[in-house]
Parts: structure tokens; C-alpha cells; sequence
């Protein structure tokens, strides 16, 4: 089976139905695609399983919010397409470049929450600021604060 | 003439994996463009990409050092200055939003043919941003963690609701006597409903004025309807106004002009040079060349004003290669877009430009406040808004900054926005100096991520990219001492508040 097919097209209804194997995509690839489908179609997912058995496919019901033609469901099918590859490489590069990115969003989010500020902004002069500074006796051991003088 | 392939030049078995850093690669002329991710970029002849490639450059040839000095040799890399560039260059990463677009109004009084912002009839008082929701917005503007916020006003024509500015502006300036922040203040204006009095408060008030000019008399009023008066003659007659003010107050006139965009309708496809005489007859030093975006009318009016990508792309080469002559003849203007770009590319600075950035400035960078105190990730998620689709609204002045920050829809347009999550951009030439707009993905493709491959976006990106890469290759000193003016960073400090003014 190819990957994703036209099964029908009802000029009538404005309605078509593409199918795609299962196999080929996960289905947030699939939702993700047809959710660039909305401004406009109404759309319908749906899965069955294989007449021989092996395998299933999901089928996409789209109807039209504008009259649609031939050539305009050939060119939303072609679009369905395009969109299935783009969201399935992406989750390719995400997972790829997750770690990097993870950092900056988390980075950029934490910057704008105040979270983390940049070194420029923390005044070296300072001297509230001078974390060697220890007037609590933090720092000092257990033992050497509180051992008995020899 | 035909580009240098790399099958035939390179053999992925002879390949030295660790002798250059991580680089793209893109051919320019009879050379190849190579970037890294650090920003730097040089141009190379196959030979030299080939020997880079296989890591056989020895370390007393002149190549070695060129590329070296270019960060793309791997053994030769300073990894703490590196760190220490790459800080300076995103510190966008450390802070949060610096631009706070507050719509005053849903009136005006022009007619544009390809409004942006879905604008109503000057009777229609029921859009006016209240005090209230003022107050709230520049309460909201300043929690953001930027040591540096810019209000500007937008409509509509933000001064139709001239009072609430007034105590914009008051109300900002007493919160930043004790805040202390960078704070400056931006009009956009069509600059009809302007007065000498307006002028002597804006003027006061350190507020800096911008405008549309859309090209010659005849296409500007074709256009931007005006029905009081003559709108070119009206708007330009304020813009020469300000000019003489700045002049009468010592201001250095290379840096203070009233600043103006173009919007390009499909009628100035063919008049790139009467546009840019337009601009340069009114004493402006600069030209920001804008497409028809997809928001608000422009959507609507995209079959009588609309034009492709390639046509406009055809246009900005036409009126850049003219700006660029007229700078060889002593005539000092520039364009905007180039001027950003080639920051990035040869100047290694940063100019936070909220469109070409990674991640975008959706939310992070930018935040839009709607009259009746729904806030957007940008002044383009509010033009979509205001088409009836509230995907961009992320919250209201009713939320917290840190609701805001970190809600859901947030994270969503900033990973969106992170060109290292895109398929093309990932292994772009240009990645070090692009970004993303979600807002534009989902309003020309349906999602927040796009598909870079067949975006208008990318394509006018890398258009502009390539242009300028082959202006950069082919570039004399005289070219070169232009790029320079056009990207040396001059602040406008007139425009900062003074600190602790009230």
C-alpha cells in the first residue's frame, strides 16, 4: 500500500476519504496532520483493520467547508501528505536535538520568570553579594564549631 | 552559471570527523558559503571545503589560520570565550519579555486597504482601551524580568484615545522611578490627529514617533484612504515637523528622524526606486521593506493587493541594489532587513529583532495587550485574534506574569520557535542568524511549526540570506566600509527615560 491514498471523492456530498497504513506513521503524526487540515475541512479520524488480516489503516473522512473539485481534494490529499512527512521528520529532529533544545526553552522560560539572571545584571561590587561572606558560621564544620578544646 | 556540487568533491570515507567544528555549508558563486554554530561564516573554494572536509590543512598554511580565526577548526577553538560570545549573543535567553504593544484602540480614522489590525469607525468608543486596563497592562509590562521594556502604542490610531497614552506614559514613569528600569516609548501613528500641543507633550516625554509611508504620493493615498484630508500631504507634512523639531533640539539628526515603514501592495512591484526616492526626499535613513503579511484585512484583500513571493523577493533585490547605488553616490539610507541580517552575519551582534531569533519572541520576547485586557504572545497573535481565532490568546490581565510565563501554550510557541525543531532549519547555512514567527506557520500552514520547506516565510528569509551572501562574497573595501555603517549599532538615548523622572 502506498502511504497515504484517495479512496473516494463524493462531489455530491463535498466529502473524500485518504487511508495510509498504520504501519508507516504514529499516531500523533497522524492527528498533527490533520489538524492542519481544519481552517479547511471538517475532519473525521477512523482505524480498521485489514481485510486479510495483516495489519490496519487509519482512514481520514474530510468534507469540505468550500465546495470542493477533483483538483482541490488531490491538492489537500497532496497537503495531508506533505504534512505527514514534515511532523514525522520533526519528531525525528526533536528527539535528535532534544537535549538542546530541552536546555534553551527551559533557559528561556526560567529568564523570563526570573528564575535566572544574566551575570552582566549582578553588580560585582556588591559587597551583599560576596558569598564567601559567612557571618552565620555556615560554613564552619560540625566538629570545629563544637569539639571540646583539647 | 553552474554551482559547485559537493558529490565528486567530497568522499564520506575520507571525511575527518573531529578535525572542524560542527558547520553548514551552501554554495555562493563559484565558492561555497560555510557557517558554524557559533555565527561566524568565511567563503571557501571547493578545494579548501574538501581539504577542511578531510582535515588535511597543515598548521603553517594560510588557510589554517583563516579558518581558525573563524572558529571552525575544532583543536583551535577557546571554548570558554565561545561560551562566554555565545551568552553575550542570546542573552534574550535570560530575560523576559522587552516589547509590550498596548492596541489603545479598535479606531481609526484611515481606511487601509490591507489593514493589519482589523480596525473599526472613529465612533466606535466601546474599543477604546480603559485606565483601568492600563494601569493593569503596564502593571503586567513591569514584572517582566527585562532589565529593558518597550511600550508602544498601537491601534488602530493609538492617539484616538489620546488620554489613556497621557496617563500610560504618567502612570509608567512613576512606576519606573522606583523600578528603575531601561523604559522607552514607541508611537505608531498615520500622525493625522497630531497638534502642536500633542508634539510638545510627546516631544517632552522623549516618546519616539514611527509611521506608514507606502511609497509616492499616488500609491500611498491609493492605499491608505484618507477622507479628511490629503493623507501623504497630512502625514508627511508631521513627519517633516518632528524632523525640524529634533533639529531645533540639538538632537543629532544621522540618529533622530521620525521613523517609516512601507507596506508592499502589489502596485509598488514595479516602482521599487520611487519608493526609495519617496524616503530619501523625506529625510529617512532608512527603509523597512515589508511584505503583505496574512493578518487582519490583509488576508482578506490578498487577491487585489497580494503578489508572490517571488515577485516581491524580485522587488527587494531591485530597490536594494538601488539603495546600494545611491550609498555609492554619498546618499547614506539603508534597508532594514539587510541591515539585521548582516549585524548577524559580519558584525557578530545580536540585535534582538523579535522575528529572527531562536527561539522567537513569541511570548518570551514580546507581549500584546488587547483593549479589554486579553494579552497575546505577540501583535501578530493579536491580528489573528482579531480574525475571530484565539490560538495566540495566552492568558489576561487577570493572570498572573508568572501564569503567563509558564503556561502551557508558552512553552508550545517557544519550542515552535527553536529553529534546532525544524526539519530544514536544523541543517540550514542560516540557521545561526534566522528564527521563526508561530503565529505566521499556523496562519499560512495550520500549525504553530510550519513546514520550512514550502513556508513563504523561509523562502523570503533565504532569499535575503543569499542576496546578501553574494553581496558579502563579491564585496570591495568600498562595499565593505557600507556594511559597516549599516550595522554599526548607534543607541537612540534620547529615547530612555531618565531615571527616577516622574
Amino acid at each position: 500500500m502506498s502511504q497515504h491514498t484517495l479512496e473516494r471523492f463524493d462531489a455530491e456530498t463535498n466529502a473524500a476519504v485518504l487511508s495510509l497504513d498504520a504501519g508507516v506513521y504514529p499516531i500523533d503524526v497522524v492527528y498533527g496532520a490533520a489538524y492542519a487540515l481544519i481552517d479547511r475541512a471538517y475532519v473525521l479520524l477512523d482505524k480498521e483493520s485489514r481485510a486479510d488480516g495483516k495489519g490496519s489503516r487509519f482512514l481520514v473522512h474530510l468534507r469540505g467547508k468550500a465546495k470542493l473539485d477533483e483538483a482541490g481534494v488531490q491538492a489537500l490529499s497532496g497537503e495531508f501528505g506533505n504534512e505527514l512527512l514534515s511532523q514525522a521528520l520533526r519528531r525525528k529532529v526533536v528527539k535528535q536535538n532534544g537535549k538542546l533544545i530541552e536546555e534553551i526553552v527551559t533557559q528561556a522560560i526560567a529568564g523570563a520568570t526570573g528564575a535566572s539572571l544574566p551575570q552582566d545584571f549582578v553588580d560585582d561590587d556588591d559587597d551583599d553579594l560576596d558569598f564567601l561572606d559567612d557571618p552565620l558560621g555556615i560554613a564552619v564544620p560540625w566538629e570545629e564549631k563544637f569539639s571540646k578544646k583539647a | 552559471m553552474t554551482e559547485p556540487r559537493l558529490d565528486g568533491l567530497i568522499s564520506l570515507r575520507k571525511v575527518k570527523g573531529d578535525f572542524a567544528v560542527p558547520f553548514n555549508h551552501r554554495a555562493v558563486g563559484d565558492n561555497f558559503l560555510i557557517t558554524n554554530d557559533l555565527g561566524d561564516l568565511t567563503f571557501v573554494t571547493p578545494g579548501e571545503l574538501q581539504k577542511l572536509a578531510y582535515g588535511d590543512i597543515a598548521k603553517d598554511e594560510p588557510l589554517y589560520a583563516r579558518l581558525a580565526d573563524k572558529n571552525f577548526i575544532a583543536a583551535e577553538l577557546d571554548i570558554p570565550a565561545q561560551a562566554e560570545r555565545w551568552r553575550r549573543k542570546n542573552q534574550f535567553l535570560f530575560y523576559g519579555p522587552t516589547l509590550h504593544a498596548f492596541v489603545l484602540t479598535g479606531r481609526c480614522n484611515f481606511g487601509c486597504q490591507y489593514c493589519h489590525s482589523s480596525i473599526v469607525g472613529m465612533h466606535r468608543t466601546d474599543t477604546d482601551m480603559s485606565i483601568e486596563v492600563a494601569e493593569r497592562a503596564v502593571d503586567m509590562a513591569f514584572q517582566s524580568t527585562s532589565p529593558g521594556i518597550t511600550i508602544e502604542f498601537q491601534g488602530g490610531e493609538p492617539m484616538a484615545n489620546w488620554e489613556v497614552l497621557q496617563h500610560i506614559v504618567e502612570y509608567a514613569r512613576q512606576k519606573n522611578a522606583l523600578v528603575g528600569k531601561s523604559l522607552t516609548f514607541s508611537l505608531v501613528s498615520n500622525l493625522s490627529l497630531m497638534t502642536e500641543e500633542k508634539l510638545d507633550y510627546l516631544l517632552e516625554r522623549r516618546i519616539q514617533i514611527c509611521t506608514s509611508i507606502d511609497g509616492p504620493k499616488d500609491l500611498h493615498n491609493k492605499h491608505r484612504i484618507y477622507r479628511d484630508a490629503d493623507g501623504f500631504d497630512t502625514t508627511t507634512g508631521w513627519m517633516k515637523r518632528i524632523n525640524e523639531r529634533y533639529v531645533e533640539m540639538g538632537l543629532d539628526t544621522n540618529l533622530y528622524r521620525v521613523e517609516a515603514l512601507p507596506t508592499v501592495t502589489r502596485a509598488m512591484l514595479s516602482r521599487p526606486q520611487d519608493l526609495v526616492d519617496t524616503y530619501v526626499e523625506l529625510g529617512c535613513r532608512a527603509i523597512f521593506l515589508r511584505k503583505l503579511d496574512p493578518f487582519g484585512f490583509a488576508a482578506r484583500t490578498a487577491k487585489t493587493l497580494g503578489y508572490s513571493m517571488e515577485q516581491f523577493i524580485h522587488f527587494y533585490i531591485e530597490a536594494v541594489d538601488y539603495i546600494i547605488e545611491l550609498n555609492k553616490q554619498g546618499v547614506q539610507v539603508m534597508e532594514r532587513n539587510a541591515a539585521i541580517m548582516l549585524s548577524k552575519m559580519i558584525a557578530d551582534y545580536e540585535p534582538n529583532y523579535l522575528d529572527l531569533r531562536s527561539p522567537g519572541g513569541a511570548v518570551i520576547g514580546q507581549l500584546g495587550y488587547h483593549p479589554d485586557g486579553r494579552i497575546y504572545s505577540s501583535d501578530e497573535g493579536r491580528m489573528v485574534g482579531a480574525m475571530g481565532d484565539e490560538a495566540f490568546c495566552i492568558g489576561t490581565l487577570d493572570n498572573t506574569y508568572q501564569e503567563l510565563m509558564t503556561a502551557a501554550s508558552t512553552r508550545a510557541l517557544v519550542i515552535a520557535g527553536t529553529n534546532l525543531g525544524q526539519p530544514d532549519c536544523v541543517s540550514c547555512t542560516y540557521r545561526p542568524y534566522c528564527g521563526q514567527q508561530p503565529e505566521y506557520n499556523y496562519k499560512t500552514q495550520g500549525t504553530i511549526g510550519g513546514r520550512m520547506r514550502d513556508s513563504t516565510w523561509c523562502r523570503k528569509h533565504k532569499y535575503i540570506f543569499d542576496y546578501l551572501a553574494k553581496k558579502l562574497h563579491d564585496a570591495d573595501a568600498d562595499d565593505l566600509a557600507m556594511f559597516d555603517r549599516w550595522t554599526t549599532n548607534r543607541p537612540q538615548e534620547h529615547f530612555l527615560q531618565e531615571a527616577g523622572a516622574i
